[in-house]
């Protein structure tokens, strides 16, 4: 036991005064304070282009308030050299406002009066579309209000009503506001999502820390032999270096944890803290198990695909369904039950993190060679 | 350096559980991931539809009119069940018992709206099922927008109706006929644009292509870190003094190290490009392909080898060569599509390697079309005709 605090000790020690120890922890301040550069940077506006072939006082109307509009930047030019742009992907699509617009517009239709034409490289045209098309029908709402006004009271009450309804109004009329149970509002702010994404990304970067440290390093050369000779079995070794790690690892959760406070998320802070150490510990015993492989190669695949499964199915960056044996299989992974802490709670999510942190911890123990 | 070329070849591959990892992984992943999530965004592949709970507090026929129609629209249709509840009470319960969401429209809100009001529709989501509780909040959300234009609209032609002297009963029945056109309307938003190609039922979902590309492209570049450890275990355990001791030149060591990485990450990307290929629907261009394989090849076996000169262990090379990808994939649109980057940040991914991969990947593979193929493949080529004589001076250095 004094051997293995003794190594606890030793090789924290070695990774908090280690150039390479000092320079991963500088990295994982910075990946985990990433996401908060999101809130300062504003989002940049997407490329498009811009064809009008209806060239009218209403299709200019429409360019005028996509321009206002923050998520797209609107260029201009020859129809070639538009389209010559999408298809290398400079734009992400181009609008072309086809001859017809305004009367269709004006007759109360709006079918096809419009299109998008989008590059195979296109990543947006799913958000600019429903931006301009939001556009182009609150052209037509006013516009159908105003032909009906017309109809009522003449060319007077059609012009008042039209510009009354493109006025439109400095709140929305009607809005959905998104609760949590209980009818208490679960407000998300982008303080509180930056800090979730922090976590997750530090947590990416733990697993991977952990992995490349023990599982590739973990029994090279004569380290068994020499383990062996004081007493000191390589599985112990492991299981210390795996502690030590992730207690080096735990002070970068600082980040996320103070901004889950600044977002009024407080009651996350000491949960989340626990169930960090015992993700980071679990993947010390995994370590373990994939360092007992002789193929280092292998290894570092394993390490690879193991990371990039952790990310993918853990639900973290990327949200997955809950239906069914697919969410049951996630579960296998250390990752799911971090991302799990409202769900689940905190004692379901840290007896599972326990649990899985004692079982791969101990299975190097199980399986190990006598031999040396 | 063609007996070299085999050595290093060979170690590469000698290892049957390599390959697996290598290989059968990431498919199995990439399948793993595309079944589950596929459903959800691609409007023909579809899942057992989930359901949502609404508790409609509000009698008027409109109401009625518009969750009839949003619930039957393109957007939906097909993907969600309508439970109707009596109280939050029971809305509750649903979500508790496996309803993706709960939604209480208010009582009078159709009242309150033509008075001129604001009126709030509540959501409460399962917190078990994050996935379809944000598309469908998503879609939501975008969708009140509109509709809070459209009852704008409708409200106007009401009110200035009877500021201009028309009775209460026509502007009512103005307002009627209006609010009914408007809502079913901004139903059918989706054929204001002619030919829209549908990509997803619920819209900001990004292609398929884009996801299958990218993938691709992560796991050849994550593929090839057994060369950067081989590397930096080589130098440190004099295996590359052997061979120069045997008669040959630093360059010809480099160099074979360099192909012999290039060969197994071309293996790589030629079995996960005929799986995408064959998951997704292979529609690209032979050129496009072969020449983004071998390009991307090249250019990453060299960024490995460089990271493992550059290391003294070999996990150190492995961590600089996990890190370096990273890097160069977040700079790529990778992880996120460049179309969301800050403006300057977007210029200079344009032109970074891994992004020019992306889309010589996405042209060969989805898209015979697509141009800015010598382009890209320009880029890739002058980043590894850069870095190739700083590797070799490198290893030269590294080995006096």
């Amino acid at each position: 036991m004094r051997l293995l605090f003794r190594t606890i000790k030793y090789r924290l020690k070695a990774l908090v005064t280690g150039a390479h120890g000092i320079a991963f922890f500088l990295l994982a301040l910075l990946v985990a304070g990433a996401p908060f550069i999101g809130l300062i940077i504003p989002d940049a506006p997407v490329p498009i282009g811009w064809i009008d072939e209806d060239n009218t006082e209403f299709s200019a109307m429409l360019l005028e308030n996509v321009q206002e509009l923050d998520v797209v930047w609107v260029t201009f030019g020859d129809r070639g050299d538009l389209i010559a742009n999408l298809q290398t992907g400079r734009l992400e699509g181009v609008f072309v406002i086809k001859k017809g617009f305004e009367d269709a517009i004006k007759s109360g239709e709006f079918a096809e009066t419009l299109q998008l034409l989008r590059s195979p490289y296109s990543t947006a045209a799913g958000v600019i579309s429903e931006s301009v098309g939001s556009e182009a029908m609150r052209l037509w709402l006013a516009c159908h209000s105003a032909n009906s006004a017309r109809e009522l009271g003449g060319d007077v009450l059609y012009q008042r009503v039209l510009n009354d309804a493109l006025a439109g109004t400095d709140e929305p009329i009607l809005r959905i506001e998104r609760q949590n149970a209980a009818g208490q509002t679960g407000e998300v702010t982008p303080v509180l999502d930056a800090a979730y994404t922090s976590l997750y990304l530090l947590a990416a970067l733990t697993a991977f820390f952990m992995l490349t440290g023990l599982a590739i390093k973990g029994r090279e050369g004569d380290l068994a032999l020499r383990l062996v000779s004081r007493g000191f079995s390589a599985e112990r070794y492991m299981l210390a270096a795996g502690v030590a790690d992730a207690i080096y690892l735990l002070p970068c959760a600082a980040v996320p944890l103070i901004a889950f406070g600044v977002a009024g998320a407080g009651r996350l802070i000491a949960p989340t803290l626990v169930l960090f150490l015992l993700y980071a510990l679990c993947f010390g015993g995994i370590a373990s198990l994939v360092s007992r492989l002789r193929d280092k190669t292998a290894a570092v695949m394993a390490v690879s695909v193991i990371t990039i499964a952790n990310v993918l199915l853990g639900s973290m960056l990327v949200k997955l369904p809950a239906a069914g044996a697919f969410s049951l299989v996630t579960y296998l992974l250390p990752a799911r039950w971090l991302s799990s802490l409202d769900a689940l709670g905190i004692w379901m999510c840290a007896a599972g993190l326990a649990l899985y942190a004692a079982l791969t911890n101990a299975l190097p123990f199980i399986f190990r060679s006598r031999k040396v | 350096m063609i007996k070299l070329l085999g050595v290093d070849l060979k170690r590469l591959l000698q290892s049957r559980a390599m390959l697996l990892f290598a290989l059968a992984a990431p498919i199995a992943l990439v399948l793993l991931v595309s079944l589950a999530v596929a459903p959800y965004f691609y409007a023909n592949v579809r899942t057992q539809p989930f359901t949502v709970a609404v508790w409609n507090e509000d009698d008027d026929a409109m109401t009625q009119t518009l969750l009839n129609g949003l619930v039957e629209s393109r957007s939906l249709a097909g993907l969600i069940r309508t439970e109707f509840v009596d109280s939050e009470e029971e809305g509750l319960a649903a979500v508790e018992n496996g309803a993706a969401a709960y939604v209480h429209i208010p009582k009078g809100m159709q009242d309150t709206l033509a008075s001129g009001g604001r009126s709030v529709i509540e959501y409460t989501g399962n917190p078990n099922m994050p996935l379809e509780d944000a598309l469908l909040f998503e879609t939501l959300d975008s969708g009140m927008g509109l509709v809070s234009h459209a009852q704008h609209a409708a409200n106007v032609l009401y009110w200035d109706s009877l500021d201009a002297g028309l009775s209460q009963e026509t502007a009512v029945a103005a307002y009627n006929s209006a609010a009914r056109a408007y809502f079913s309307g901004v139903l059918m938003r989706s054929a204001l644009f002619e030919d829209t190609e549908e990509t997803s039922p619920l819209g900001g979902a990004l292609p398929v292509q884009y996801y299958a590309a990218s993938f691709l492209v992560l796991f050849v570049a994550l593929g090839g870190l057994p060369v950067a450890r081989i590397t930096a275990d080589d130098t440190a355990g004099g295996l590359v003094h052997r061979q120069l001791l045997s008669g040959h030149a630093p360059g010809a060591c480099f160099v074979s190290r360099w192909l012999a990485g290039a060969a197994l990450l071309l293996m790589q990307y030629a079995v996960l490009a005929a799986a995408l290929g064959l998951m997704v629907g292979f529609a690209g261009g032979l050129p496009a392909l072969l020449l983004g394989g071998v390009l991307l090849s090249l250019f990453l076996s060299l960024c490995m080898v460089t990271a493992g000169l550059g290391s003294k262990t070999s996990a150190t090379a492995v961590r600089a060569a996990f890190l370096m990808m990273l890097a160069l994939a977040l700079l790529g649109g990778l992880l996120v599509p460049s179309a969301y980057m800050p403006g300057v940040i977007r210029e200079i991914s344009y032109y970074s390697p891994l992004s020019a991969g992306l889309r010589l990947v996405i042209g060969g593979l989805f898209d015979a079309s697509a141009g800015g193929t010598w382009m890209f493949a320009g880029i890739l080529a002058v980043f590894t005709a850069v870095l190739l004589p700083l590797g070799i001076i490198r290893f030269q250095r590294s080995v006096q």
